[in-house]
């Protein structure tokens, strides 16, 4: 038996070299865009995800697999073994080093073609700081070897294996690790997610070798590890989603922390008719404020235009572009005719950023299907919040709309142009929204900070630990926020609190609210006044 | 404190923020600012009736009913 080697990344000897399955590809040239420079081998390593599958499945298999994986550490910086001696013995400098090129781990479990186990890579450098890679349900992992403790933050992926793990249970294991969960539960094993969906919703199919699971059993085996499922399904023809409906939910979910499964169909190159799939969308790039027609009030996530995507298929943190199916020749006619708008159905395809250069490697797996069709995208959230994000986003397209037929009725009498809002919402810690978001947008004013939380711990004592958030942007700067209870039904959404951000906006407010135009709970100026130039409390 | 920013250039996005991004020193201020309370409310008292928005917006966020009636929960 050897003990641990260091390899250099290019070298065959790279155990990841070696491997039969075509997700290696992605992750070698994933690796490499990070800049790998060498790769440390852990040859034996009890994996506890792979104990469990061991336990279920291939402990009592003749073929005797082992119950050891190896564990892979990548780094962008190249040394020796005579480097990593050096860090084993405390040497502060290379221990620093170490740390500050680690790149992440890759587990290798003894299951040829289904080898590649728990995953977790750096992200790419995000280069549009000012309009985010938005990976909010992103944690940090801990790996130690040697007495080193090295971290690494992502989500982590793992390639299918079905004797035990369907896509759908990996993607939703995936879904799973989300940080904004920790406090609710353990995160479970593939095996225990595949049992938890048989445990209630089995359909008389037995649990292993698992044959996949649908929607519905993804949603019991959400309620067996004691959250809240949410599905939502398309709207449009056959199922499919519009664009608006589905960027939005997606956007708004992963903006609150939660990662979403998508439930579709593969379609196009080797993918046979109805190629159903299941993969985990972990985040997405955000847009910037892009110009709302006067008199309307749009999504601002309706136009995003990247998701970033666990495909077990693939391999982790895969961009897809959102686009419309130019080929639906209902919407072609429709448009043509004249007659009436069709919304045209969403579809996924991956797209590398083009300043890595194309793909060239044609074994590559995202070259073995030309787009993802969604049908379901489904969510994981504490039970606490009982409300759903379309509800939501729903309630705020009310209360945009009802306010923007006022202030541009107003704005006419004075011979102003029209307005439109542009609105997005997302559920968020109530200690986050106090806490770091009003930081973030008040951080060069102290006072007018200050007044605005206490004012908020003063005028709604009694806030959810969850809130919803809808922002309403006016010209894409934040106008106000509505502040949602999220302990009730969706029937009961009711507004905690409004804080109000734009001056000339927030004195028409108030004024609406003081001649019963609008009822928006709690108001809470967050802009300097006359009366008092901090704010007025 | 920066000048409010002309409201055609934010339109352009040039700054590539958005709603959840924008540093507070860009946020806009507008003419409304001008208006007392007085002269808001007579404005205000002179809106006409609420009427209902623009359903088709919204229809896309409303949840569908399940597509097999059999598992519609009732």
């Amino acid at each position: 038996m050897t003990g641990i080697s260091v390899l250099a990344f290019s070298t065959s000897e790279n155990p990841l070299r070696a491997l039969k399955c075509r997700q290696r590809i992605h992750l070698l040239q994933y690796l490499k865009d990070l800049g790998a420079e060498t790769v440390v081998v852990e040859p034996e390593y009890f994996d506890r995800d792979y104990l469990a599958e061991f336990s279920a499945f291939y402990g009592v298999s003749a073929k005797q697999y082992p119950n050891t994986c190896a564990r892979l550490h990548f780094f962008s910086s190249a040394f020796t073994t005579r480097e990593l001696l050096l860090t084993a013995g405390g040497d502060q400098e290379w221990t620093e080093k170490l740390q500050q090129s680690y790149l992440g781990f890759s587990i290798l479990r003894p299951v040829p073609y289904c080898e590649l186990g728990r995953t977790v890579l750096q992200w790419y450098p995000d280069l549009t700081p000012t309009l985010p890679r938005r990976t909010d349900p992103s944690r940090v992992y801990r790996a130690h070897f040697l007495g080193l403790e090295l971290s690494v933050e992502g989500l982590a992926w793992q390639q299918q294996d079905t004797r035990v793990a369907s896509c759908a249970t990996t993607a939703l294991w995936s879904l799973l690790q989300s940080s904004a969960l920790d406090e609710f539960h353990a995160v479970p094993s593939t095996v225990a997610i595949t049992q938890a969906a048989h445990r209630t919703a089995s359909y008389g199919a037995r649990v292993f070798p698992s044959a996949g699971l649908t929607p519905e059993q993804i949603c019991e085996s959400i309620k067996e590890c004691g959250l809240g499922p949410e599905l939502f399904r398309g709207e449009v023809r056959m199922g499919d989603f519009s664009r608006q409906r589905f960027s939005t939910i997606c956007a708004s979910l992963i903006r609150s922390g939660y990662p979403c499964v998508l439930v579709g169909n593969l379609e196009g190159g080797v993918m046979p008719a109805h190629a159903s799939h299941a993969m985990t969308c972990n985040g997405f790039r955000e847009i910037g404020a892009w110009s709302v027609p006067a008199e309307t009030v749009k999504f601002l996530d309706e136009q995003i235009e990247y998701l970033y995507i666990h495909d077990d298929n693939i391999g982790p943190s895969v961009r897809f572009r959102i686009m419309l199916d130019e080929s639906d020749s209902e919407v072609a006619l429709a448009h043509s005719s004249g007659v009436r708008e069709v919304a045209a159905s969403v579809v996924l395809r991956p797209s590398r950023p083009e300043y890595l250069g194309e793909q060239r490697d044609v074994e590559h797996p995202a070259k073995r299907f030309t787009c993802f069709r969604p049908e379901v995208v489904i969510a994981a959230l504490p039970e606490g919040i009982r409300t759903s994000i379309s509800q939501l986003l729903f309630l705020g397209h009310e209360e945009a709309e009802a306010l923007l037929l006022d202030v541009n009725a107003i704005r006419r009498q004075k011979n102003r142009p029209a307005w439109g809002f542009g609105i997005s919402a997302q559920f968020m810690n109530t200690a986050k929204y106090t806490g770091e978001l009003l930081a973030n947008q008040l951080s060069e004013d102290s006072p007018r900070l200050s007044t605005l939380r206490w004012s908020l711990a003063k005028d709604v004592p009694r806030m959810s630990q969850f809130l919803g958030v809808i922002r309403i942007s006016l010209f894409g700067a934040p106008a106000l926020d509505l502040l949602c209870d999220t302990t009730d039904s969706d029937h009961r959404l009711s507004i905690f609190a409004t804080v109000l951000f734009h001056r000339g906006l927030g004195n028409l407010v108030l004024r609406l609210i003081k001649n019963d135009r609008l009822e928006l709970g709690a108001v809470i100026r967050a802009y300097p006044t006359e009366t008092n130039p901090a704010t007025q409390l | 404190m920066p000048s409010p920013p002309d409201e055609t250039k934010q339109k352009d996005n040039s700054a590539g923020y958005n709603m959840w991004t924008l540093p507070s020193e860009l946020w806009p201020d507008t003419e409304l600012d001008l208006l007392d309370s007085d002269e808001l409310d007579d404005l205000i008292r002179n809106l006409p009736p609420r009427l209902a928005g623009d359903p088709e917006a919204r229809a896309a966020l409303a949840e569908q009913p399940h597509p097999d009636v059999m598992r519609r929960p009732l």
